[in-house]
C-alpha cells in the first residue's frame, strides 16, 4: 500500500524531478487509471477502432508523461475547482478524441460505410498539450548524428563521467568534453527552432 | 561561434547551481551586458531541462508499465467478479443466503444424534414373519431380542465396539424382519461412530433397500445419517 498523496503534495513531488519523488507520484497516479480511460471502454466503436487494453495501457502513459511535462512547465496550476485526477482525465479525453477521430478518418477512407459520428473534444487544455515537448526532444535527438547521440546518452542517461566516456572511446578526457559541449549546443540549436520553454 | 569548454563547464555548474555566490553574480552581469552570452546560458539550460525532463519521462513510462503488469498478475491470481449492478447484487445476496442456509443444515444433519432403532417388545410385531405362540416368543427370539437390548444398552453408553458382536448375533437368529431391520440400522451407526465407513454403508444400504421395511425411519433420519455417511467419508 502506498501512503495517500494529496494534490499538493504530488505536485511538489514531480517539481522536485528527483527521480524517486516522481516515481512515488506515478506509483500514485496509476490508482486514477481505470477513471482516467474510463470513457474508451464504454465507446461504442470501440471494437471497431480497435482499442483495446494495450491501446488504455499506451494511453495513460501519454497522460502521465504529459501531466509531468505540463507540471514541469508550469502549465498546471493547482486551482480549488480543478483536482489532478479531473484534470488527467481532460487531457486523457482530449488525446483521446484526438486518436479517434484520425482512426475513423483513416476507416472512412477505406470504407464507405463508417461515418464520422459528432464528437467535440473539448476546447479546454488544447494548448497545454499541443506541443508535444517529448516528441519535439525525441525529434532532436534523431538529428543529432549517432556519436552525438551516444555522448548525450552516456553522459546523462547512464551518468558516465567525461573521463569515463573518453577511456571507453579511447580519446581524452578534454576531447570528450570538447566533444560533448559540441553536440550539446547542436541540440540546443534544434530545440531553439521550436522556441520550447526552457 | 566556439565557446572555450571551461566556460561550458562553468555555465553547468552555475545551472546546477554549484558556484559561489561571486561567480553566478559574475554570470548573471554578463548575461545583462552580453545578449550572446545570455543565450548560450539559456540553450544550455533548456538542453539540461530537456535532456532531464526526457529522463523522467521515460522512468514514469517504465513505472506506469510495471504497475500494468503488476495488475494483470494480480489479475491472473484472482476469481475474477463482475462488479456493480443491482442484478450481481441480488445473486450476491441469494447466494450467501443459500450458503448460510446450507451450512446451518449440514452442521445440523452431520451433528444431530441419529435415532437409534428400539426393538419393540410387544410380541405382536415379530409375529408378523414367524410361528411362535401366541402368549409370547420363541426361546430363540428371547435371546436374540435380550441380545439387542443390551447392545443398545452398550451402544448409548457409547461402548460400539462391544455392541456390534449383539447385534450381530441378532441379526444371524431367525427373528422377524422387524428386529432384523432394527439391527442392520443400529448397526450400520454403530460402525460409522467407530468410523468404519464401508461397514456402515454396507448395513445402511441393506436396510434402505427394502422396499417396503416394517422398521419405519423417519426421513429426517435417514438424511441426517446420510449426510454423516457423505462427511465420514470425504475424511476417512
Amino acid at each position: 500500500m502506498h501512503h495517500p498523496m494529496t494534490d499538493q503534495e504530488l505536485v511538489k513531488a514531480i517539481r522536485s524531478k528527483q527521480p524517486a519523488e516522481v516515481e512515488r507520484a506515478v506509483t500514485f497516479l496509476y490508482r486514477y487509471k481505470g477513471y482516467v480511460t474510463s470513457f474508451v471502454r464504454s465507446d461504442t466503436q470501440r471494437d471497431l477502432l480497435l482499442f483495446d487494453q494495450a491501446f488504455c495501457d499506451d494511453l495513460f502513459q501519454e497522460v502521465i508523461v504529459a501531466f509531468l511535462e505540463n507540471v514541469w512547465r508550469g502549465m498546471f496550476t493547482l486551482q480549488d475547482n480543478v483536482d489532478v485526477k479531473t484534470y488527467l482525465w481532460k487531457i486523457s479525453r482530449l488525446r483521446y478524441f484526438r486518436f479517434r477521430e484520425s482512426e475513423l478518418r483513416r476507416i472512412q477512407r477505406d470504407s464507405h460505410y463508417f461515418v464520422l459520428t459528432d464528437d467535440n473534444p473539448p476546447e479546454a487544455d488544447a494548448a497545454i498539450i499541443d506541443r508535444e515537448q517529448e516528441r519535439v526532444f525525441k525529434w532532436a535527438m534523431s538529428r543529432l548524428d549517432r556519436d552525438g547521440q551516444e555522448f548525450i546518452r552516456m553522459y546523462h542517461y547512464e551518468k558516465r563521467t567525461h573521463r569515463e566516456i573518453g577511456e571507453i572511446l579511447g580519446i581524452s578526457e578534454v576531447a570528450a568534453k570538447q566533444r560533448y559541449y559540441r553536440y550539446r549546443l547542436q541540440l540546443a540549436e534544434l530545440l531553439k527552432a521550436y522556441e520550447l520553454p526552457g | 561561434m566556439n565557446y572555450p569548454v571551461e566556460l561550458l563547464e562553468k555555465i553547468d555548474r552555475y545551472l546546477d547551481g554549484h558556484l559561489s555566490e561571486d561567480e553566478c553574480r559574475t554570470i548573471e552581469l554578463r548575461m545583462i551586458e552580453d545578449n550572446g552570452f545570455r543565450d548560450l546560458v539559456h540553450a544550455m539550460k533548456q538542453t539540461k531541462v530537456h535532456i532531464e525532463e526526457a529522463e523522467l519521462a521515460q522512468l514514469a513510462r517504465q513505472v506506469v508499465k510495471r504497475l500494468d503488469f503488476e495488475q494483470v498478475e494480480t489479475d491472473k491470481t484472482t476469481v475474477p467478479m463482475r462488479r456493480i449492478g443491482l442484478g450481481n447484487r441480488f445473486w450476491m445476496k441469494t447466494a450467501s443466503i443459500a450458503a448460510v442456509v446450507l451450512l446451518v443444515n449440514g452442521a445440523f444433519l452431520t451433528l444431530n444424534t441419529v435415532d437409534l432403532a428400539n426393538a419393540d417388545i410387544s410380541p405382536k410385531v415379530h409375529r408378523l414373519a414367524l410361528e411362535t405362540t401366541p402368549d409370547g416368543l420363541r426361546p430363540e427370539e428371547r435371546t436374540a431380542l435380550n441380545n439387542f437390548i443390551l447392545a443398545n444398552e452398550l451402544f448409548v453408553n457409547g461402548d460400539y465396539e462391544a455392541a456390534i458382536p449383539y447385534y450381530k448375533q441378532t441379526a444371524n437368529a431367525n427373528v422377524s424382519d422387524y428386529l432384523k431391520e432394527c439391527t442392520w440400522w443400529n448397526l450400520s451407526h454403530a460402525y460409522l461412530k467407530l468410523g468404519k465407513v464401508e461397514e456402515a454403508k454396507h448395513y445402511f444400504n441393506m436396510y434402505n433397500n427394502l422396499a417396503k421395511p416394517h422398521f419405519q425411519s423417519s426421513f429426517m433420519s435417514q438424511l441426517r445419517f446420510k449426510a454423516q455417511l457423505v462427511w465420514a467419508d470425504l475424511f476417512s
